[in-house]
């Protein structure tokens, strides 16, 4: 397992009480700035812009050469300054150097290790027999691509998460949900993850300036800190278009509540998740997602986690957003607060079961909550494919208020229904009848199915009660649903079209009915 | 002094969530717009040799792999072949992974680089590369001091 940053604090302690003199006022004072070299990115991977940006937040300590012993500490500012106070009365030789933790901050509880619980740091070069009466600026000293760059890379991604949390909640998360991430040049990871169990967020070998990744994996810590997950976990790709509802959810989360963090600090390309390859020179994309106009992926509905990303992204982005695009395509520019209320206040409760994109939709419009915005919500979401609406046939709920079949025709309907018309929705039946020819067969069937448009297809008879033919499945992996049936006469039977029990509740559906 | 009463509390609750890490964790996204992804990591070096593991994914339909493994300057141009071309096919659906001897520098660091060449079975292709960094340099290593990775910092000039 990892040794959290604990460990090591109780070792920086113990130092610190061996080598420390009594309280007394400072001899000298250590100052200087740390950055490090960060490399910007865009749809094509590295732009080969690589600025110098401030390690803020991190511990730095003031060391005695000779031993390595720990002489004072203190941690960066916003801007990577340091100005730390050194009790001391030896003419010895000292260095300074900034670690990737942040005990030294208050309120911050951040770490990055190599997997070998080791924490890197960036060290100055020594002062050789430097007097106790003489202050020392170190000046600007910098982390590099390749000499640490990496890890002091992925510590700002994680103080800039855990600056959004701060300003989501109002407060940075405490000790109790410290994170640490995991990487290292050559640690034979080749994919990055989350292990909620620890709270460990583990990097690529390759992925030490894969911002969108690494904070992708934060937007999960967040569901499991801070809201509630249902994950299943595992593999998952853009360009599935039938992942598990509750896995599209987290992972189209992730990626929404990443570039989200890019978009609430005015960071570049706020809209484009970018895996690199890590290449050292420019260029090197493995792959990308445009959260705002995407045109690389088809799918649709709320089992495809880039949809999922794209409707969370319209919520919030504004005319504003630097995206790339003029203006915003879509009428909506909440405030980030109201997706919070949701994931704070909705989702954890224990009424909600199968956490999935409809679990969000009810707890928008859903009082206390009640964001509202019905129309522009509906309009982002069909956008993706995401249809939470009832269809044109509602209420259609029985035999009784069935709505017609059309031989030859096919209806568009929805797994959905909102008799309270609130916008938040509940499961849904439909009937439709059918006017037969006696002796003439016909074939009845269930297609385009999206998101949990799972369809169970039963033709009643005319009592509207008897089953006379049904099907769940078409085939193995096909959850549409096919009835062929010859009409024993001429009259009006029922076709019932109801969801079939698994995770979610809402989906849509094309219904055609054809004879020869 | 602070948060000292904490660390022990700390330190135990990590511990105790060790024995309950999920098979599963939740892992970035994977194959891109055509189905394919995969990675690189270094297994083992022995002296000029580099051992590097090659994964590959073909997650829609089976594929023809053609991997040019080179070698790069640090500013990422081509500095030549590090190992001879190879075909690889790989199966829809499942993981391939392919363990290839490439030619490295002792005492450098190596950027190298896998240009993949896919041919699906419909005539199409597309491309994709895989990087990585097998650094041979002890001078650009950090240096272990204590529990800590000591990189040399780079001083900017004002």
């Amino acid at each position: 397992m990892t040794a959290r940053r604990t460990t090591a604090g109780r070792m920086a302690a113990a130092l610190l009480l061996l080598t420390l003199p009594s309280l007394a006022l400072a001899n000298w004072t250590a100052t200087g700035r740390f950055v490090y070299q960060d490399r910007v990115q865009d749809q094509t991977g590295f732009t080969g812009v690589d600025p110098q940006k401030s390690m803020r937040f991190v511990d730095v300590q003031i060391i005695d050469n000779a031993g390595t012993k720990l002489l004072a500490k203190g941690a960066t500012d916003a801007n990577g300054n340091f100005s730390i106070p050194v009790v001391d009365n030896k003419t010895r030789t000292v260095y300074v150097r900034a670690l990737s933790q942040s005990l030294n901050t208050s309120g911050l509880w951040v770490d990055v290790q190599n997997g070998s619980s080791q924490f890197y740091a960036l060290a100055s070069s020594n002062i050789s027999s430097h007097n106790p009466n003489t202050s020392v600026n170190f000046g600007t000293l910098m982390a590099a691509k390749g000499s640490g760059g990496e890890a002091f890379n992925l510590y700002d991604q994680v103080v800039y998460g855990a600056d959004y949390i701060a300003f989501l909640r109002g407060s940075r998360p405490p000790q109790v949900d410290d994170l640490t991430v995991l990487w290292k040049s050559n640690r034979g990871v080749m994919d990055s993850n989350y292990q909620s169990a620890l709270r460990n967020l583990s990097m690529r070998d390759t992925g030490g300036y894969d911002d969108t990744v690494a904070l992708h994996e934060m937007g999960h810590y967040f569901l499991y800190e801070y809201s509630r997950s249902d994950n299943p976990a595992g593999a998952h790709t853009f360009t599935d278009c039938n992942i598990d509802l509750r896995l599209a959810w987290d992972e189209g989360f992730g990626t929404y509540w990443g570039n989200s963090v890019l978009r609430y600090f005015g960071l570049p390309n706020p809209h484009l998740y970018i895996r690199t390859s890590g290449t050292t020179g420019t260029g090197g994309v493995v792959r990308y997602a445009n959260l705002e106009a995407d045109s690389q992926y088809t799918c649709q509905g709320a089992t495809s986690e880039v949809d999922v990303f794209q409707f969370l992204w319209d919520i919030n982005d504004t005319s504003a957003t630097a995206d790339g695009i003029a203006g915003d395509d879509d009428l909506l520019a909440e405030p980030d607060s109201q997706n919070w209320e949701v994931m704070r206040d909705y989702f954890p409760g224990a009424a909600v079961t199968n956490r999935c994109l409809e679990d969000y939709w009810d707890g928008w419009f859903k009082s206390p909550i009640s964001n509202g915005h019905l129309t522009d919500m509906r309009d982002i979401s069909s956008r993706v494919g995401v249809l939470y609406s009832e269809d044109s046939f509602e209420v259609n709920n029985t035999v009784a208020t069935a709505s017609p079949a059309i031989v030859g025709g096919s209806v568009a309907a929805t797994f959905f229904s909102d008799p309270d018309g609130d916008g938040a929705g509940q499961a849904d039946t439909d009937n439709y009848w059918l006017s037969t020819a006696s002796g003439i067969s016909y074939t009845i069937q269930t297609t385009n199915l999206l998101g949990d448009g799972n369809t169970f297809l039963e033709l009643l008879d005319t009592n509207g009660t008897t089953v006379l033919a049904s099907n769940d499945d078409r085939a193995a992996g096909d959850q549409s649903s096919l009835v062929s049936w010859t009409a024993p006469r001429s009259d009006t039977f029922y076709i019932r079209v109801t969801h079939t029990a698994d995770t979610g509740i809402y989906g849509s559906y094309q219904l055609a009915v054809t004879s020869p | 002094m602070k948060k000292c009463a904490e660390w022990g509390l700390s330190l135990a609750l990590a511990l105790a969530a060790a024995s309950f890490v999920p098979a599963l964790a939740e892992v970035e996204p994977g194959a891109g717009t055509n189905g394919s992804g995969g990675g690189a990591a270094l297994q083992s070096v022995d002296g000029n040799e580099a051992m590097v593991q090659l994964v590959f994914h073909a997650m829609t339909s089976p594929a023809t792999a053609t991997i040019t493994p080179q070698n790069l300057t640090e500013k990422g141009e081509i500095a030549g072949l590090a190992a001879p071309q190879r075909t690889v096919s790989l199966p829809a659906g499942v993981e391939t992974v392919l363990l290839l001897p490439v030619q490295v520098t002792a005492g450098k660091e190596n950027h190298l680089q896998f240009q993949i060449q896919l041919l699906w079975p419909d005539g199409t292709g597309s491309a994709m590369s895989y990087y990585l960094l097998v650094n041979l340099d002890p001078a650009r290593e950090p240096r272990l001091v204590g529990n800590v990775l000591e990189y040399t910092a780079q001083q900017v000039k004002p």
